[in-house]
């Protein structure tokens, strides 16, 4: 079936989620199919509204989003650089690439960040999350754009 | 040899059920709040065709079994979207009976392709 193959592509190595319980997008009436598209802006939205991110995205994607803007392109996927995800039939996981304030804690950002993408993501999709893995790309100073050493957190 | 124009074949009148029952189903679908628009897709395949007319982002198939399947594909903005596909379902199946339809309507089956923010869409 088209859609059960669509539906179940975890990566190895991620949690797949129980196969024995029903899926809420699977109804007697007809199955709900939620584009990989659809996760990955609301992990962007959800991501840039937690205080403390100043943007998403790595440097050369924030570069080329900046002149695409500078000449009036708009490129479709602008608002969800930075953002990777993985869809499965019940499950999710997420990649983001952040930039984040100077002087604001990483730590707690971070933590900000995973717990309002996986609000998001569960309360408009249905999808558990089953991992939310940021990388802190850079630091932005106020005035001025200054580039940090990367790190996992 | 009849003239060119008489050779034109004459557009029908009356679409088929399979048409009047996608017509059906994207109006009743783009009436739920929460629903924008309909996805035709990169290469305009999730279309149906009616003529000159298109429905974007509606597909109905026949079934083997008699009947029609429906598939939406559509944008919608940033709600809960499984309690969106049921109301969607329901509006269906509700102006598919109103308008005779109810005996061939199969599943529908909803694909949300894209979400919207409300301000991108004009709304506060």
């Amino acid at each position: 079936m088209p859609e059960e193959s669509a539906q179940t592509r975890v990566a190895s190595g991620r949690s797949s989620g129980s196969r024995g319980d029903s899926s809420p997008l699977a109804t007697e009436r007809g199955t709900t199919t939620i584009n990989d598209t659809v996760v990955t802006k609301v992990a962007a939205i959800a991501a840039r509204e937690t205080s403390g991110v100043y943007d998403l995205g790595g440097g050369a994607a924030r570069a080329l989003g900046s002149v695409s803007e500078r000449v009036g392109v708009t490129m479709s996927d602008e608002r969800s650089r930075g953002v990777s995800v993985e869809v499965g039939e019940r499950e999710a996981a997420v990649d983001l690439t952040i930039v984040v304030e100077y002087g604001e804690s990483i730590p707690q950002v971070a933590d900000a960040v995973r717990g309002n993408v996986i609000k998001r993501i569960e309360g408009t999709t249905g999808l558990s999350v089953a991992e939310v893995n940021i990388v802190v790309n850079d630091l932005h100073f106020p005035g001025d754009v200054q580039t940090e050493e990367s790190r996992v957190v | 040899m009849s003239p060119l124009n008489e050779a034109q074949p004459e557009r029908r009148a009356v679409p088929s059920e399979r048409v009047m029952l996608a017509r059906v189903a994207l109006d009743a679908a783009l009436r739920v709040t929460g629903v924008v628009s309909g996805d035709a897709g990169r290469f305009g395949t999730w279309v149906t065709a009616d003529g000159e007319e298109r429905l974007p982002g509606v597909l109905v198939t026949a079934r083997a079994g008699g009947g029609f399947a429906v598939e939406l594909h559509l944008v919608a903005q940033v709600v809960p979207l499984h309690p969106l596909a049921e109301r969607i379902r329901e509006q269906v199946a509700r102006a598919a009976a109103g308008a005779g339809l109810a005996d061939v309507l199969g599943n529908v089956d909803v694909t949300f392709e894209d979400v919207v923010e409300r301000a991108e869409v004009g709304l506060p």
